[in-house]
């Protein structure tokens, strides 16, 4: 049996609000989602800036989750600036990571990866763990960030989307795998 | 060109998304490693894979006692002032965090690593990702690395840039002075599997 196994590699030829991954299976140990990507967002009104991505989970074939039962946490390193770290609880999405602002070095999408643990395991609330790394000409941010879903049910859908509903830049990838178990 | 094995009649028989490219343990300190696409549609032609995955562990030549010693990484045998690198850390046994962000180098240091002054047994470890490596895009990654020494320790992520749009077909991993004896390194590709394409 192959331990990580490719689910799904989705490449974006136009520009979308949002990329979800649906009827996952259950017989995962784990789920890692691998992205390489920007946003366009119209008009770039903070060009010095970076955007946020949103996590949603979703299960038993329905829509994602969009109540306030989220929480999370970010740190990061930015710049020479002394490191820092932010939390929220009971928010509506997961946001643990940061990418490029469409104004940025053009040709640079962000690398981002995604850990979701033992995701089909219903006694458990489901975690996830990214790092990310985003820059411009003015200054740079690699973070690490985590997010917890305060339900227990199997995870099938997951959804990626951004900040003030802004879009993903055409050529974004994403990549759905999945980690077995001896 | 003969397909790799695990493609059978134009189909994946294998179903492990992570292949092995390549594995190294030295026997001698030496200058560099340099791991290069066989470019022969075999498990080494990195141009099938969607990234790359380093782990490297390993130790330097560099001078000093007990102090770590920076270690490098290039791509594509390019020296050139085009990579860029923000970088997390945390070292000590209080809190003490930092922070650094460099431009236009001519390598990434992805970490200090333990050196002459360190005993032969002392390796620092580095897991690497590379990502999109086959895309026009400019390449990126992360890199995780830690170092334990005699009189020190330290725990680092860096966020990488490559500044050109070309595909990477090979990785040099270099120490400050030789990398030591047993210091091992292997690399990894991340298979992709196109089943969407959103706006096609």
């Amino acid at each position: 049996m192959a331990v990580m196994e490719a689910i799904a590699t989705t490449y974006l030829e136009t520009v979308v609000s949002s990329v979800e991954f649906t009827s996952i299976p259950a017989t995962y140990e784990h789920l890692q989602v691998r992205i390489s990507g920007r946003s366009h967002r119209a008009p770039d009104v903070w060009p010095g800036g970076m955007e946020i991505i949103y996590v949603q989970f979703g299960t038993g074939g329905g829509a994602v989750d969009t109540g306030a039962n989220y929480d999370r946490h970010y740190a990061r390193g930015s710049g020479s600036y002394t490191p820092g770290s932010y939390g929220y609880a009971a928010a509506t999405y997961i946001s643990p990571a940061r990418i490029m602002f469409p104004s940025n070095y053009a040709t640079l999408y962000s690398p981002a990866v995604c850990d979701i643990y033992d995701y089909a395991n219903t006694n458990k609330n489901t975690v996830c763990q990214f790092t990310s790394y985003t820059a411009n000409p003015g200054s740079t941010e690699v973070g690490f960030g985590m997010g917890m879903w305060d339900a227990t049910t199997t995870i099938d859908r997951i959804k990626f989307s951004m900040q003030s509903l802004h879009d993903w830049e055409r050529g974004t990838t994403f990549s759905l795998y999945g980690l077995n178990s001896a | 060109m003969a397909d790799p094995a695990y493609i059978v009649d134009g189909v994946l028989t294998d179903g492990d998304a992570w292949v092995a490219i390549a594995s190294t343990t030295l026997t001698s300190d030496t200058a560099t490693v340099t791991f290069t696409s066989t470019d022969d549609g075999q498990t080494g032609d990195f141009s099938q894979y969607m990234d790359l995955v380093a782990i490297y562990y390993c130790s330097t030549a560099g001078t000093g006692t007990s102090v770590p010693s920076s270690f490098y990484t290039t791509v594509n045998g390019d020296t050139s002032s085009v990579y860029d690198y923000q970088l997390v850390y945390g070292g000590g046994s209080s809190p003490s965090m930092g922070a650094a962000a460099y431009v236009s180098q001519s390598s990434w240091n992805i970490g200090d690593m333990p050196s002459n002054g360190d005993s032969t047994n002392e390796m620092g470890v580095a897991i690497l990702y590379l990502q999109d490596i086959n895309s026009g895009k400019w390449k990126a990654g992360n890199v995780v690395a830690e170092a334990e020494g005699a009189a020190y320790g330290y725990l680092r992520m860096n966020g990488l840039i490559y500044k050109s749009p070309s595909p990477i077909t090979s990785i040099t991993f270099d120490g400050s002075g030789d990398i030591r004896d047993t210091s091992s390194f292997d690399l990894f590709g991340i298979l992709p599997r196109m089943v969407g394409m959103v706006g096609a």
